[in-house]
């Protein structure tokens, strides 16, 4: 028992300061992670803000608005005379009917 | 010996001073140092929770936020004052002298200048570097289809704390449910501001809004919109309405009105605008109630299908005198026949077979009277008078739909009972409403009560349905469909009496008859073009019916 605080005794301050120096290290580069933290806060901020503007301009592409004014510059006109087939109709005779 | 009194008394002299400084630190001024170390080393971030969006039947987005900024001054920053005003002025829209103004204000490290500027603005004043300006996050609502549906989704503003709120319509009522809750972050800082890691540190989430499904279809909205404005100018009419209803459901497939307004700019607009007319303003509807009061009687069996009346003239009620709309009377009419001649006459002799209490009774079973309880901020409801109140000629009156006020949002929602097996339904604009997880939760369609019997509900369809394919309006009506409806065309009432030449020109109907996959009502107020009813708001109905026929692939028979 003597023995072992003889020992104890003799390597506790290096251990002390190994543990000194472990806890400026560790202390040091939370530090640093801390600012890369914050970079990455900022980053994700800056990313949202891109997603929201993107969403907004996706929303007003697609909006019957702008819909409307592409296809009339696409040469699109309104029609109100259209046909309906019933499905029972042929579309095109299948044999032709000569006179 | 006295040297070493003196060291020891110096020494404890030290020691007293020290424990005097200490208590004073940390018992006498304790709790403002604190404050201030907190102040110092903690930082508090509020984290404003994002507001919810509002989507259509299919997804398509109506309601968004788009990025926008806070932009402020700080004064001890700006050297020349006059010089960055008028820099900065055209870009926020302000008056350079206003600014200058504002940055002058004494004893103030940062001055709001402009709310909500949009991105574009925002990075042309970053591209002139003015020192003393800053920007933070602080987002915009955007409305992606402009004006269109602007009654029905409302708008946010701020309220008397400058936080955004919604109103009117969806935006008003669902506004708890859209705005979220804000988060907050304490953390503690390092002097330069980084984030300690091994520090302490709370963090609650912002909870963003929910977004809301509607019923409304987008594609339908668009056209009733473009078919209306079309409609107020073809007619010359002052103002207009149409609202689209599910049957099955009460799902509100549209809603617009003219004027409106744009919920994006609507602080340029009449405040008068606001207001959803379809949903708060009330009208006399003339002789669309005709529909609802034969199918009450038809439901009493005051009278039958098959029951005739005599029309031979007009009918006297006192000082009144009760004619048809064009003064002609057709002799022997069936019951199917007086609403296909819109007979006043003959809607007098039904009133009188109904009895006041059961036709009393049967306006308040249609919802008159009441709100419909639909999820719109806006909703108001015309009081009827007491059952007291109602002489024989209130009575008569009300039988064609006039002496009786609705909102067009009731008489759409009554009619649809008509076209809903006779079940009324409560009209509904969300559909469903998505939390932050994804989960969503359905709004069940709610069945009121039933007003009628399944089997008035098919009769009166197909007195409707003759009611058009026979009536005045029948030359507008589109080829090979099954249409019930009605015309309507109410006199206003000006300062104690009825107007003859201002109107309210209205039609309501359902199709295809057999399977009604909406109803709809259109009203034109004081139309020029003609006052009528069957020459104004009938084609302007067939022409949108028209539409969703197309849109929705149901093919003529």
């Amino acid at each position: 028992m003597r023995r072992l605080i003889r020992i104890f005794s003799r390597f506790a301050p290096f251990i002390i300061l190994a543990l000194v120096i472990i806890e400026l290290v560790v202390t040091n580069s939370f530090v640093s992670l801390s600012d890369h933290v914050s970079g990455v806060e900022k980053e994700i901020q800056r990313v949202e803000r891109e997603n929201d503007d993107l969403t907004q301009k996706i929303a007003s592409a697609s909006s019957l608005l702008a819909i409307e004014e592409k296809a009339k510059t696409m040469g699109f006109s309104k029609t109100s005379r259209y046909m309906t087939i019933h499905q029972d109709e042929f579309l095109v005779s299948l044999h032709q009917v000569r006179p | 010996m006295w040297r070493l009194w003196f060291i020891f008394c110096s020494i404890c002299l030290v020691y007293l001073g020290i424990i005097i400084r200490l208590f004073s630190w940390q018992v006498v001024n304790g709790s403002s140092l604190r404050l201030q170390a907190n102040l110092q080393h903690r930082a508090n971030f509020l984290v404003p929770s994002e507001r919810g969006s509002i989507v259509d039947r299919a997804g398509n987005p109506l309601v968004i936020n788009q990025p926008a900024f806070l932009v402020y001054g700080k004064p001890e920053e700006i050297e020349n004052r006059s010089e960055f005003a008028k820099k900065a002025a055209p870009f926020l829209s302000l008056d350079a002298s206003l600014i200058e103004e504002q940055l002058s204000l004494p004893d103030r490290l940062w001055v709001p200048l402009v709310h909500k500027l949009e991105k574009t603005r925002v990075e042309e004043l970053k591209a002139l570097a003015l020192p003393g300006i800053g920007f933070e996050s602080e987002p915009k609502r955007y409305y992606a289809e402009a004006s269109i549906a602007a009654h029905l989704l409302g708008f946010v503003g701020s309220d008397q704390n400058g936080v955004d709120t919604g109103y009117f319509g969806i935006e008003g009522y669902y506004d708890r449910e859209l705005r979220g809750k804000d988060g907050r972050i304490e953390i503690e800082q390092d002097a330069s501001g980084a984030p300690i890691l091994f520090g302490s540190a709370e963090r609650i989430e912002p909870e963003n809004g929910r977004t809301l499904g509607l019923w409304v279809d987008r594609s339908i909205q668009f056209f009733v919109e473009r078919r209306l404005f079309e409609g107020i100018e073809s007619y010359g009419a002052k103002e207009g309405s149409v609202v689209v209803m599910d049957p099955a459901t009460g799902g509100i497939l549209a809603m617009a009105s003219y004027p409106s307004y744009n919920p994006n700019t609507f602080s340029v607009f009449d405040k008068e605008l606001y207001r959803n007319p379809v949903v708060a303003a009330t009208y006399e509807p003339g002789s669309t109630f005709k529909a609802l009061v034969m199918a009450a009687a038809l439901n009493k069996q005051s009278v039958r299908t098959t029951t005739t009346i005599e029309e031979s003239g007009p009918v006297s009620i006192g000082n009144y005198s009760i004619r048809t709309w064009n003064d002609e009377y057709g002799g022997r009419l069936t019951m199917g026949q007086v609403l296909e001649r819109s007979s006043n006459v003959g809607m007098v002799y039904v009133g009188r077979a109904l009895g006041k209490e059961n036709l009393l009774s049967s306006i308040r079973d249609f919802g008159f009277g009441q709100v419909t309880g639909i999820d719109l901020e806006d909703e108001a409801s015309p009081v009827l008078r007491p059952d007291s109140e109602w002489g024989e000629i209130d009575l008569a009156t009300a039988t064609f739909g006039q002496g009786i006020a609705v909102t067009p949002l009731q008489m759409v929602r009554a009619v649809g009972a008509l076209a809903n097996r006779g079940w009324l339904m409560k009209p509904m604009v969300v559909r469903e409403i998505v939390e932050n997880n994804g989960k969503k939760i359905l709004l069940k369609s709610k069945r009121l009560k039933q007003v009628v019997s399944e089997k008035t509900a098919k009769l009166i369809t197909e007195m409707l349905v003759s009611a058009v394919d026979n009536g005045e309006a029948k030359w507008a009506k589109p080829k090979g469909y099954r249409i019930a409806g009605k015309t309507g065309t109410a006199q206003i009432p000006v300062l104690g009496h009825y107007d003859d030449k201002k109107t309210i020109a209205s039609f309501v109907g359902y199709a295809p008859a057999d399977d009604p996959k909406f109803v709809m009502l259109v009203t034109l107020r004081e139309p020029t073009s003609s006052p009528w009813g069957s020459e104004t708001a009938a084609p302007l109905f067939f022409h949108i019916a028209s539409d969703i026929f197309l849109y929705y692939g149901i093919l003529p028979d």
